[in-house]
């Protein structure tokens, strides 16, 4: 109970905007060079020039329609902390294709939020830092971006929905004043207009009769209702990327199936790419195109969805659907994976799962093993298939 | 404490309604949230019953009911064919040492400042007044018994892991030999991969020691691997209860039905038959009248919503509550 008090607090401090009040280092790349900060003025950041500035970089950079909407490569994610520096995510590479849902999946602690966090610089800092890598998207590098940049970027191309509704929605602003705030900022809506925005959103996500839910507080809406709130900011804008933080952990079974169906028609209406992050296996089947499979910082496995449950290259994900129990059959013994993953601060040299792993060989405990081509579109990274 | 075969645990007419109050604590109260309103079923010995629903639906009431963490407002539930809210003093302390708990977050359940070994054996020190030498044998014991090494019971709880903890909160439960175990969501908080290591122990646990369990738990994977009988719940009252395996094969209420259709696939490209429920669960403070699900059912007639069905028995041991049949 005492952890679940101090937890806000600490969410809240995370979230100080430290950036502003000092000059924000921001490493690049693989160098710990600092960029120049401010290259917008503080205040009158005029998106829609630097929207049509990133639309002209966009058609310099790669006009080809097979272009992923995102591409992920290298990323390291540092924390620093009293117990040292802890490799949180640790060379991650992946691409999100225009129109598909990639699944990035994971026990906690792998490092699947983190990484979702520092794709927009949302990752709390201290202790979280990028070291390397970059995120591509739209020919823009977010990783070199400064705060103040990345607020183009933030919300109005890239949403983002998180865990625990109650916790993305202020409790004392109606929903109303938090729909359209995004709106206001980065479409400039207002009035009629805004108004008119507000309760389409409200419409695509299906919260029945929304004219009178404007003036209403998030106290007044039920879990699932809430989680359709954050879902209709988080589309406002029409975003490009949206990225799902384990939406439904804290929802219903019922309440949760619907969500999801509603997601997936959305989808399909507004075209939007989905990152969805979560350690079910089942949102997995019922949700994604692709799957990443993470452990330890790393990702061990990318597959097409049927792909990796029919045929899983890496013993990690072979273990964790093994260990699944399935509500459609009678049971079966469940083969469960021994041990625990590695702590962040000290993780094995080699291959992380190694010390957990059925076909473990010598050369696993020294190298870490290297993404290898298992079947189209699949790879996974183990000594197995070498 | 009884012969094999003989009913443990049994709840008949069981209701708790919790007092609403806007004003001063001693206030004529408002309304009543009628969490669990009038329900029966029984646990047998080295059985597994698993209580599931929505959340609200009065699952968690019902547990903590059992446990006597709550004095009901009505009905019984006798233990041994005893009464547990007219038991006294050793006898109460008995009643206490045979149903124990395992609850969903173990690091909350846990004294911080105490250590491994200590955490385990103290539900023995307070009920028996074991030495302190014994205590530690049996700890080290029980440490082995959940598959943890003897070395950790010096550890405090913060150096385990959420899996190992959860291991740890089993040796307790399990201190004082106890005929019936209450789980409450116990795996939901763990890792994929550490749910299986659990739920695998928890089996094994029962058919070593025969000790019943009453599981509360939303996942209906994790409910379908490890119970025997099923009581599904809907705003505080029995929707259909039954053998495990009969339910999932052939689920017979509506809502139960609709539970299974909304439990994720385990593989892609497996089509969940039925449909998906629309709608928030009613308040339980003024439940609907007639059959409580009737707002919610996509069979719903005239009847259900003028009157009550009543349980009946529709196949071995199924009992469902439902116009349909």
């Amino acid at each position: 109970m005492a952890q679940e008090r101090v937890k806000p607090l600490r969410d809240a401090l995370a979230r100080l905007p430290l950036d502003r009040l000092s000059p924000r280092l921001l490493v690049s790349g693989h160098s710990h060079e600092p960029c120049p900060v401010g290259v917008f003025p503080r205040r009158g950041l005029n998106l829609e020039e630097l929207d049509a500035s990133i639309v002209a970089n966009a058609d310099s950079a790669q006009p080809s329609a097979a272009a992923p909407v995102l591409s992920v490569r290298n990323l390291h994610v540092h924390l620093y902390t009293r117990r040292g520096e802890g490799r949180a995510v640790d060379g991650v590479n992946f691409d999100l294709h225009r129109g598909e849902t990639l699944g990035l999946v994971g026990e906690s602690g792998c490092g699947k939020s983190l990484t979702a966090l520092s794709l927009m610089g949302l990752h709390p800092q201290p202790p979280a830092r990028v070291v390397g890598g970059s995120v591509l998207f739209d020919g823009v590098d977010l990783v070199q971006l400064t705060s103040n940049q990345l607020r183009a970027y933030r919300g109005r191309r890239i949403a983002m929905v998180l865990q625990d509704p109650m916790t993305s929605l202020n409790p004392v602003l109606t929903i109303g004043d938090q729909l359209g705030e995004p709106l206001r900022l980065h479409r400039q809506l207002r009035g009629r207009g805004l108004t008119t925005r507000m309760l389409e959103v409200l419409t695509l996500l299906r919260i029945p009769s929304p004219e009178r839910r404007l003036g209403d507080y998030p106290h007044q809406f039920s879990g699932g209702m809430r989680q359709r709130v954050v879902g209709a900011i988080a589309l406002s804008c029409h975003p490009e990327i949206l990225i799902a933080d384990e939406p439904t952990t804290s929802l219903d079974v019922t309440v949760q199936s619907a969500y999801l169906a509603l997601l997936k028609n959305i989808q399909r209406e507004v075209g939007l790419s989905i990152i969805f992050i979560t350690h079910d296996f089942g949102i997995v089947a019922k949700m994604c195109d692709r799957v990443a499979v993470m452990y330890a910082g790393r990702i061990v496995e990318t597959a097409p969805t049927v792909a990796l449950f029919e045929h899983p290259g890496h013993p990690y994900t072979e273990a964790l659907l093994g260990s699944v129990p399935d509500v459609r059959m009678t049971p079966k013994r469940l083969r469960s994976i021994e041990g625990a993953p590695p702590r962040t601060y000290d993780r094995p040299s080699g291959c992380s799962f190694a010390p957990r792993c059925p076909y473990v060989m010598a050369r696993c405990r020294d190298e870490a093993p290297a993404d290898v081509h298992v079947a189209p579109g699949q790879t996974a990274s183990c000594w197995k298939h070498v | 404490m009884t012969l094999n075969g003989a009913p443990g645990l049994q709840v008949t007419q069981l209701v708790k309604h919790f007092p609403v109050r806007r004003g001063l604590p001693w206030a004529r109260p408002d309304a009543y949230v009628r969490a669990v309103d009038g329900i029966s079923f029984e646990v047998k010995r080295h059985e597994t019953v698993s209580l599931v629903g929505e959340s609200g639906c009065g699952k968690t009431t019902t547990a903590r009911l059992i446990l006597r963490l709550e004095k009901p407002t009505s009905g019984h539930i006798r233990f041994d064919d005893r009464d547990i809210n007219m038991v006294r003093g050793s006898d109460l302390r008995g009643y206490r040492a045979s149903v124990q708990a395992v609850f969903q977050d173990p690091g909350s359940s846990m004294n911080p400042r105490m250590r491994a070994k200590d955490i385990i054996s103290e539900p023995l020190l307070i009920n028996q007044g074991m030495p302190r030498r014994q205590r530690e044998t049996l700890a080290a014991e029980l440490l082995e018994t959940v598959g943890l090494d003897r070395s950790l019971r010096n550890d405090y709880p913060h150096e385990f892991s959420g899996g190992m903890r959860q291991r740890l909160a089993v040796a307790r439960a399990l201190s004082l030999s106890p005929s019936l175990i209450v789980l409450d969501e116990p795996v939901s908080a763990l890792d994929v991969s550490i749910r299986a290591q659990i739920m695998n122990l928890l089996k094994d646990l029962q058919e070593r020691l025969g000790v019943a369990y009453l599981l509360v738990a939303h996942d209906l994977a994790t409910v379908r691997y490890l119970s025997h009988r099923l009581v599904v719940m809907y705003l505080g009252e029995i929707a259909e209860a039954g053998p495990s395996e009969a339910i999932f094969t052939k689920p017979l209420h509506p809502y139960t039905q609709a539970l299974i259709a909304a439990a994720l696939p385990a593989r892609p490209g497996e089509r969940s038959t039925g449909v998906i429920l629309s709608g928030d669960l009613p308040s339980p403070t003024n439940p609907p009248p007639g059959c409580r699900f009737h707002t919610r059912c996509p069979m719903a007639f005239e009847r259900c919503r003028e009157e009550k069905p009543v349980m009946r028995e529709l196949a071995p041991g199924q009992r469902v509550s439902c116009h349909l049949y």
